[in-house]
């Protein structure tokens, strides 16, 4: 790992920490150690041999939401959250990983997904039978996060495509039902890559696959592919498949939805893929008024510390993140907040129930 | 040296009362972590595997009274302290000579109150500069301090350091702006300082606290004189044959009473670095200025410094060269890292203050003494209408010196230079450890003043020993 990121290594380790300001964890944790900075000049050290690769240096390593947000702020687009990866790639390969990632593993081993249940069971509960077709050639494939922590959005997706006249998308149900992005995050490489090919094995015949998950599109769209896997060549998250057929007209809006809403972005769909004008769009289309944007949005949002697996190694750090996030919403007049991933969803409702959190997809449904 | 206080127990225990498990770190990891700044000679220690001087702990307190418990902790023990904010000292700063104990202030970063009917901010000391910019400008307001560092460094170490931002021409330096301010003094008390408009009543405690690079106090709160933000903004660029005829353009703007927010002249070799990754075809010596403020004000003055350039023989280059400026103008800072990256590489930035009787004398005769051995690209900033910073990147390969030497080679030629042109090296981002002995000399007498100061204030030496030569 240190010949394939020398550079970045480099270029971190000498700059004067001009992405200082934007990392969530080295501002929610105020530890110099956890800033972008600080972890790839302990790595910068431990290359050079003046400090050994030791539990204390693995765990700062999983100190990162792995949001990209330092790469906006950097003249050189260095990314840091793959050298991250790498390192703890490496922690796990000397055993040198944290607790919570040993925990986490036994967990996967046992479930197949973050969240522990039958997902695939659960989602043949949500739908009638017949929205299930192995042999279809258009797929949605359920968040794991929806089907645990939000299941509605799964109906309301099928609710929407009613409404639009689309039949043709049959949702997946097979295991596994989780795209194993956490395995990838936490370097748990081999169970990753074990799981992807499991994934691909099942939707890689497809021609289109679709998500609610920003995650899942990723892991798809660009690690699986980079892997070498085959998998199917129209990969889309749902609101880029939606929004031009809204946009076209074919969604009929019956009642615009009464609330202000604030809108999210989730760092895997917005600094990972690209997408931020669709989901503003369809917001906009059964909203009184145009979404409220955080101050600091789109390619330059602040995180909601749900990435990066900081949930399973620091869960406290990854709320205090999500907190800070949440702090201008209370200072809006929004009585809503949009997000269209399920991780943001679930941990902005984690920090404070009494807030309503609703994917823009639940937003839509209500409008039929 | 082994610090005497490395893997003491009980103080250990005694920080942990106070602060908390959490708060209280230790390790070889994190305190070696902490030592490291950015000055270039760090940088060139850290590419030669050296390491600095490493604390014993590191604590980060969450309230005032904290800061005061721990004072009084060290005095106990005579254990130093070193304040730390972002860490991006230049002068060694938080290098930890006798070790120590951190004390991180990022926890306590909160903006306490904005006081809209006065134009005043009061904020924590461990805010970061960008994060008070942007939550004042979400409100409407904005200190007007953009320092180089300004992305990564804290309101504390602005004021402990003395800094001044690229709108100095406008909005003053951090000295200018502080109205009153919380500190915890080596014996534990809490100060305050009187929160007037201006006071005619003995000496300024906020003057004497301003630039006391964390000697004298630990800063805690500071208020602040902010200013109405308007986001709109009047750029002018100006293309003038010699270097000397813009700085004599700039000169004459305000000596006609007008306040740029910030200007700019580059030098040719300046424009071509800084506009080589543009799309914009520029050379020669390049003038931007920008106006900000309200509309009607901004936009008439920075019509009148158009004409005083035109007639003072520039050549109009739109506003797209001063937007673009803006855009990228910490990019500069950049250039550290594929500068030392390479191996023998140093780069440093030199600025030197010169009143405008001396800015072209400073200007040619600091390019004559660096310009063969160094790449060296330079521009004139921060003007008011009695001088202007000359700021000097230089960078370059070592070849038969050490880098060590090289980096003092450029440091000795560059203070005799801008002293024969009649100009003083300015120790950008402080005095820290590394121009403590240039600062004392500098001070002459007044710096035992200075020492008898500290010795009755902190008379068992816990703030910060050896920064600005204490």
């Amino acid at each position: 790992m240190f010949k394939k990121y020398f550079r970045e290594i480099e270029f971190c380790t000498y700059c004067p920490k001009m992405c200082k300001f934007s990392c969530p964890v080295g501002n929610a944790s105020g530890v110099e150690s956890y800033t972008p900075w600080g972890r790839m000049t302990l790595l910068h050290m431990v290359r050079e041999g003046i400090l050994d690769f030791n539990r204390e240096i693995a765990y700062t390593m999983y100190q990162c939401a792995g949001c990209l947000l330092c790469r906006e702020y950097c003249d050189h687009l260095i990314e840091v959250p793959p050298v991250m990866i790498a390192a703890r790639e490496m922690a796990v390969g000397e055993q040198k990983e944290p607790w919570e990632v040993v925990e986490f593993l036994k967990f996967w081993k046992q479930h197949h997904n973050p969240f522990g249940d039958n997902l695939g069971a659960r989602v043949r509960t949500l739908l009638p039978d017949n929205y299930f077709n192995k042999d279809a050639q258009v797929v949605y494939l359920p968040g794991a996060g929806h089907i645990y922590n939000n299941p509605s959005v799964i109906q309301d997706t099928f609710k929407l495509f009613e409404a639009m006249d689309v039949d043709y998308v049959a949702c997946y149900d097979g295991e596994p039902m989780d795209c194993g992005s956490v395995l990838r995050e936490l370097g748990l490489r081999k169970e990753y890559e074990a799981n992807a090919k499991k994934l691909v094995d099942k939707i890689g015949r497809c021609k289109v696959v679709i998500s609610g998950s920003p995650a899942a599109v990723y892991e798809l769209k660009v690690e699986f592919d980079q892997m070498g896997l085959k998998v199917p060549p129209k990969i889309f998250h749902i609101s880029e498949f939606l929004w031009p057929m809204v946009k076209a007209g074919k969604f009929d809006v019956r009642k615009q939805f009464p609330q202000r809403v604030m809108y999210h972005d989730a760092d895997y769909l917005g600094r990972y893929l690209g997408v931020y004008d669709e989901p503003r769009s369809m917001l906009g289309a059964v909203l009184r008024e145009a979404p409220v944007e955080f101050s600091r949005h789109r390619e330059k949002a602040d995180s909601c510390g749900v990435g990066g697996g900081l949930p399973i190694t620091n869960p406290d750090l990854a709320k205090a993140i999500a907190k800070a996030r949440l702090e201008e919403f209370y200072e809006s007049d929004a009585t809503a907040l949009a997000v269209a991933c399920p991780d943001a969803q679930r941990i902005f409702q984690s920090v404070d129930d009494n807030i309503e959190v609703l994917d823009v997809i639940n937003i839509l449904a209500r409008c039929i | 040296m082994t610090s005497r206080f490395k893997g003491n127990v009980e103080l250990f225990h005694r920080l942990k009362e106070i602060f908390g498990a959490n708060r209280v770190r230790h390790t070889s990891v994190e305190t070696l972590l902490y030592a490291q700044d950015i000055s270039p000679k760090s940088l060139i220690e850290r590419r030669a595997g050296k390491t600095p001087p490493a604390a014993d702990f590191i604590v980060r307190p969450v309230a005032v009274e904290e800061v005061s418990r721990l004072m009084r902790v060290a005095d106990r023990w005579r254990i130093p302290i070193l304040p730390y904010g972002a860490g991006t000292s230049r002068r060694g700063s938080v290098a930890a000579i006798e070790g120590g104990i951190v004390c991180d202030m990022k926890l306590m970063n909160r903006v306490l109150s904005v006081d809209d009917e006065s134009l005043i901010v009061s904020a924590q000391a461990g805010i970061l500069g960008e994060h008070l910019e942007h939550e004042l400008n979400r409100k409407g307001f904005t200190l007007g301090h953009f320092p180089w560092n300004f992305q990564a460094s804290t309101l504390g170490g602005w004021v402990a350091t003395r800094s001044a931002g690229e709108a100095f021409t406008k909005y003053g330096g951090i000295e200018n702006m502080v109205v009153s301010m919380q500190a915890v003094l080596p014996d534990g008390s809490i100060v305050k300082t009187r929160t007037a408009p201006r006071s005619a009543t003995g000496p300024d405690f906020n003057r004497l606290l301003v630039g006391s690079e964390g000697a004298i106090a630990i800063m805690t709160r500071i208020k602040l004189r902010i200013h109405i933000f308007y986001p709109r903004q009047f750029h002018v660029a100006f293309r003038f044959k010699k270097f000397a005829d813009g700085a004599e353009a700039v000169r004459k703007i305000l000596h006609k009473g007008l306040r740029p927010a910030t200007v700019h002249l580059f030098d040719k070799e300046e424009t071509a670095k800084f506009f080589a990754d543009s799309k914009l075809r520029l050379s020669g010596n390049l003038l931007m200025a920008v106006f900000d403020g309200k509309k009607s004000r901004a936009e008439m003055e920075s019509e009148v410094a158009a004409r005083i350039f035109q007639e003072s023989g520039g050549e109009s280059r739109g506003e797209q060269p001063s937007q673009y400026r803006m855009q990228h103008r910490f990019s500069r800072v950049f250039r550290n890292s594929p500068a030392f990256s390479q191996p023998g590489g140093i780069h440093d930035a030199i600025e030197v203050g010169a009143p405008w009787s001396c800015v072209n004398a400073v200007y040619a005769k600091m390019v004559k003494a660096l310009g063969k051995r160094f790449e060296l690209s330079t521009f004139l900033n921060r003007p008011t209408p009695h001088g202007a910073v000359l700021t000097f990147t230089a960078s370059t390969k070592a070849v038969k010196e050490s880098d060590e030497q090289l980096l003092l080679k450029l440091w000795q030629r560059a203070g005799k230079a801008a002293a024969a042109g009649g100009g003083a090296l300015l120790h950008t981002s402080g005095v820290g450890l590394q121009s403590a002995e240039a600062f004392a000399q500098d001070l002459g007498p007044t710096h035992g003043w200075l020492k008898d100061f500290k010795a009755q204030i902190d008379p068992k030496r816990i703030l910060n020993p050896g920064k600005l030569g204490l």
